[in-house]
């Protein structure tokens, strides 16, 4: 294949990337910007609902004997819920009762992190387990050839993708004008918004804050989740895939602007592609060494990301 | 009130000593933030062992100046010398060490530390220049310390923790920490804030006690302590110096009253701050 | 005119911790190791560890070895993080620095143990200074990202140059090369002593550095920094110099582990080996001398016997972690400073 089929390859990986990314960066975005802390187990999130999916579509497909599209469907609703669940229970337990202390909730999410890791070792196993797509056409995608002289659209051999990844990407988009039309025009998010700017107004006003903490954090985790759901049929599901998307996701959410939403969706487009077609046409360790570097030096030369605030934390 | 030898008169006219250089000097001194200007354009010259009042109605800029002259913020545009020296380019420490001390509006101590090691800080500091790993002698340190803590009144608390006391005590260990730094110019932030009564009056009459030894600009909105500390009195309004004269000269000026009180209130109005005994 | 002693809301002049329900916190009291009761604690403990040599069986002095090594990382930490306040994610950078630094120096340089020592705190310091100088220019939140930042960068660099460091898989340093004034370094007892003398060197330098003027200053800019500010020290000096001397510390431990153990991988360069040192010292007690100590030991064989049971230890550390941070944040020697012996330094 030539360079420029290859060229477009990349990109589409790294179009997928980025939709993945997007939905779990604003996770975490949503999170820092509203409830002002960084959730070190915010991969652990992303792995949760992966694992979740292979638990849901297996079990759906070999006790009740379902296809893979049902096992899907069934995964997308239940994963992220679940996993959202989680997170609640987390918020509950642990974070509120620290006050959401800055450092402390850093310390006790690393805690939370170990704990998530280690009890999906204990009961999922090390090994790395595929999920099986709803649907996996091929596509062979057309591209301008010299035939004779002339040009022809042809279809280069290997330059194709698969409807289910198309899928994956126009998902993603779909959630997040989800999320969009949520904080924007729905009173939930005109609350969220509020307790975002000023939580000691919001109170004064009646918002329930701590219930509002709570929702953002489960809502947080679920996004991630849902986008773990949503690649899982691509990769597999693995103990250890969410260290990962959290560095991306850090990545991105920092360069984007800390509670930024709109600022983390083109960076996250911006780092996915990035990433997508340094990886396949370099060292996937040189471009994470170049990432690593930029999110430091932009967070000490610029810290208000590309798109935040001045003066935001 | 009775003031040490070679300074400025109290009441009636003020006769500034014109050889000696002021300890404190900003000219066109000025700060805007975006669109606000907080501070425009201010002269204000303090000489040696005054005490000078800096007041003003809210919003005026007052502790915006205070923090362009400390060094908490670069200023837009002036100067600021003190004892003649331009220390406009300098961080806020470096001023501190060339012998300003600083007491915050909202009092800013060690809370999680005993009173005499917050004020022990204060001395090691100022004692032992630029080299921190040379120990300063601890019997020199203990000394001080106990000078500063006894002018303040707080020598039987050394072993209380500085958030453990009252607040008023709390601002008397500020102060403790500025005097520990034996400064030329000591730079107080509405010191009498949250002060009882009686804790106001003492406050006034070390105020009267340190002015021999150091020279004093102070941010305050209780008039009657202004009234009965200041040798002099510089008002700010919106950002900009309005007047500045004695005690009796500001309380007389129309525009003063006008700034804080709206025009119709005749000159000794009812108690609003101004007037008053102390 | 009334004395202020005679005011309305006069307390009893007693220490805080002697009245019911009254607030405590840190006190670093007097200078603690120029009174008898610090140097007798700190010589104490080091008497209690040359005697252990002579006293355990030779499975528990291994691990003794190999803890006093981490608790001096502990300790190196401990300056940033329990002193001065500041959390860094990323220690593990230093480490690593001191690791390779030493391990490398001998594996392709063919260098002797001491100058490859010296070598690797120099490289160390030198990674402090440059990381620390950019890192100190964020604060809070930023600041621990910029230090995991740079530490994942260190980790990146040493899988990418997998050649001279075999990445994740590592290297061995032959027995032959770890020699020491013609001691080998592999040989038991000289191995632990060698750990206990780096250790007591650490432990007695530090309790010396956080008593001085300099150590006071940190405690100062933990607790108030604008204050601290205001009274004239040089703050963003004071953190930098913190930064670098716990680098260099750090990078001793890690020195010191490769050539004691004979062993560098790229896993002490990871983020486990940044987020290790924090539970150690949080657990121990941070802004304490003996907390390090404690922390280590208690967490390496609580992990030691959890890896008996499951392959999943790690999920005891996360555990541990989260209770620490809900209920013994102050960590056990803050806790017993607090509640029993003010003068701990």
């Amino acid at each position: 294949m030539e360079f420029g089929p290859h060229l477009v390859l990349a990109l589409l990986e790294g179009a997928i990337t980025a939709s993945v990314l997007a939905l779990t960066a604003a996770g975490l975005a949503l999170v820092f910007g509203i409830l002002r802390v960084v959730n070190v187990a915010h991969g652990e999130f992303f792995m949760l609902g992966a694992v979740l999916a292979w638990f849901v579509s297996t079990t759906l497909t070999e006790t009740f004997g379902t296809g893979p599209a049902i096992g899907f469907v069934a995964a997308l609703v239940i994963a992220p819920l679940a996993t959202g669940l989680v997170a609640i229970l987390a918020d509950r337990l642990v974070l509120r009762r620290i006050g959401y202390d800055p450092e402390r909730t850093i310390v006790a999410t690393i805690g939370l992190l170990y704990v998530l890791q280690q009890a999906t070792l204990m009961s999922f196993g090390p090994e790395a387990r595929p999920v099986e797509a709803p649907f996996n056409t091929r596509i062979a995608l057309p591209w301008p050839e010299r035939v004779d002289g002339e040009w022809v659209l042809g279809h280069p051999w290997g330059f194709g993708t698969t409807s289910y990844k198309l899928f994956v990407i126009g998902a993603a988009i779909v959630v997040l004008i989800g999320l969009w039309l949520l904080l924007r025009h729905t009173t939930l998010g005109l609350i969220m918004r509020a307790t975002e700017q000023d939580r000691d107004m919001a109170r004064a006003f009646g918002i329930p804050v701590t219930r509002v903490y709570a929702l953002v954090f489960g809502l947080g985790a679920a996004l991630a989740a849902l986008g773990a759901v949503l690649v899982v049929p691509v990769q597999q599901a693995h103990y250890l895939m969410g260290g990962d998307p959290l560095l991306l996701s850090f990545i991105v959410v920092i360069i984007g602007g800390l509670g930024s939403i709109g600022g983390t969706v083109v960076a996250a487009v911006l780092i996915g592609l990035t990433d997508g077609v340094v990886s396949v046409f370099f060292s996937a360790t040189l471009a994470k060494i170049i990432a690593t570097l930029l999110v430091a030096m932009v967070l000490v030369f610029r810290p208000q990301g590309l798109f935040g605030r001045a003066g935001s934390r | 009130m009775a003031v040490a030898t070679g300074t400025i008169g109290t009441t009636g006219t003020a006769t500034e000593p014109r050889t000696a250089t002021p300890v404190l000097e900003t000219r066109g001194l000025s700060k805007s933030f975006g669109g606000v200007d907080a501070v425009i354009d201010v002269d204000i010259s303090v000489p040696e062992h005054e005490v000078r009042a800096l007041i003003g109605p809210n919003g005026a800029g007052k502790s915006t100046f205070t923090g362009l002259v400390v060094g908490r913020m670069e200023p837009t545009r002036g100067s600021v010398r003190f004892d003649g020296r331009d220390i406009t380019a300098l961080a806020a420490h470096e001023r501190i060490r060339l012998g300003i001390a600083y007491t915050f509006q909202i009092t800013s101590v060690f809370a999680e530390l005993d009173v005499r090691e917050n004020v022990a800080l204060a001395v090691r500091r100022a004692v032992a220049g630029l080299n921190l790993g040379r120990r300063a002698r601890p019997r020199q340190v203990r000394q001080r310390v106990d000078e500063a803590l006894e002018r303040v009144g707080l020598q039987a608390r050394t072993a209380t923790l500085a958030g453990d006391l009252a607040y008023g005590h709390q601002r008397l260990l500020e102060i403790a920490m500025g005097l520990a730094q034996a400064p030329r110019l000591f730079i107080m932030d509405e010191p009498t804030q949250g002060l009882a009564p009686d804790e106001t009056e003492r406050f006034v009459a070390l105020v009267r006690e340190l002015s021999a030894s150091t020279t004093i600009l102070l941010i305050e909105h209780n008039m009657p302590v202004v009234m009965a500390c200041a040798d002099r009195i510089s008002v700010l309004e919106a950002g900009r110096l309005l007047a500045e004269g004695t005690p009796a000269e500001i309380r007389a000026n129309e525009a003063v009253q006008a700034a804080y009180l709206g025009r119709e209130v005749p000159v000794d109005g009812p108690d609003v701050g101004a007037g008053g005994s102390p | 005119m009334p004395a202020l002693d005679e005011w309305p809301d006069e307390w009893p002049d007693k220490r805080p911790d002697e009245w019911l329900g009254a607030r405590s916190g840190e006190r670093p009291g007097e200078p603690a190791v120029n009174g008898a009761r610090g140097w007798l604690l700190h010589l104490g403990v080091l008497g209690v560890l040359v005697l252990a040599w002579f006293v355990l069986p030779p499975y528990h002095t291994g691990n003794l070895a190999r803890i006093l090594v981490l608790s001096v990382y502990a300790a190196g930490f401990n300056i940033v993080f329990g002193y001065t306040g500041l959390l860094s994610l990323g220690h593990a950078l230093f480490f690593a620095a001191g690791l390779y630094g030493l391990g490398l120096s001998i594996q392709h340089a063919g260098l002797g143990a001491l100058p490859a020592f010296g070598l690797a705190l120099g490289f160390s310091a030198l990674v402090a200074a440059v990381t620390g100088y950019l890192a100190l220019r964020t604060r809070g939140v930023a600041f621990m990202i910029v230090t995991l930042m740079f530490a994942q960068t260190g980790y990146l660099v040493v899988l990418y140059a997998a050649r001279w460091t075999r990445g994740d898989e590592g290297f061995v340093i032959a027995r032959g090369a770890r020699s020491l004034f013609g001691l080998d370094l592999a040989d038991e007892r000289t191995r632990y002593f060698a750990a206990l003398i780096l250790f007591a060197i650490v432990f007695l330098g530090l309790a010396a550095i956080v008593t001085s003027g300099f150590g006071r200053a940190l405690v100062a800019i933990r607790e108030n920094e604008e204050r601290a500010r205001l009274l004239g020290y040089d703050v963003q000096r004071i953190k930098w110099l913190a930064v670098i001397l716990s680098g260099t510390v750090s990078g001793a431990a890690g020195a010191a582990y490769a050539l004691l153990f004979g062993y560098a991988g790229a896993t002490f360069a990871s983020v486990q080996y940044s987020i290790l040192p924090l539970l150690w010292v949080l657990l121990g007690g941070a802004g304490t001398t003996i907390g390090p100590l404690i922390g280590t030991v208690f967490m390496f064989y609580l992990v030691d016997f959890a890896s008996e049971i499951t392959d999943a230890y790690l999920l005891l550390v996360g555990l541990a972690l989260i209770g620490l941070t809900l209920f013994l944040p102050r960590g056990i020697a803050g806790e017993l400073r607090r509640r029993a012996l003010p003068w701990l330094p």
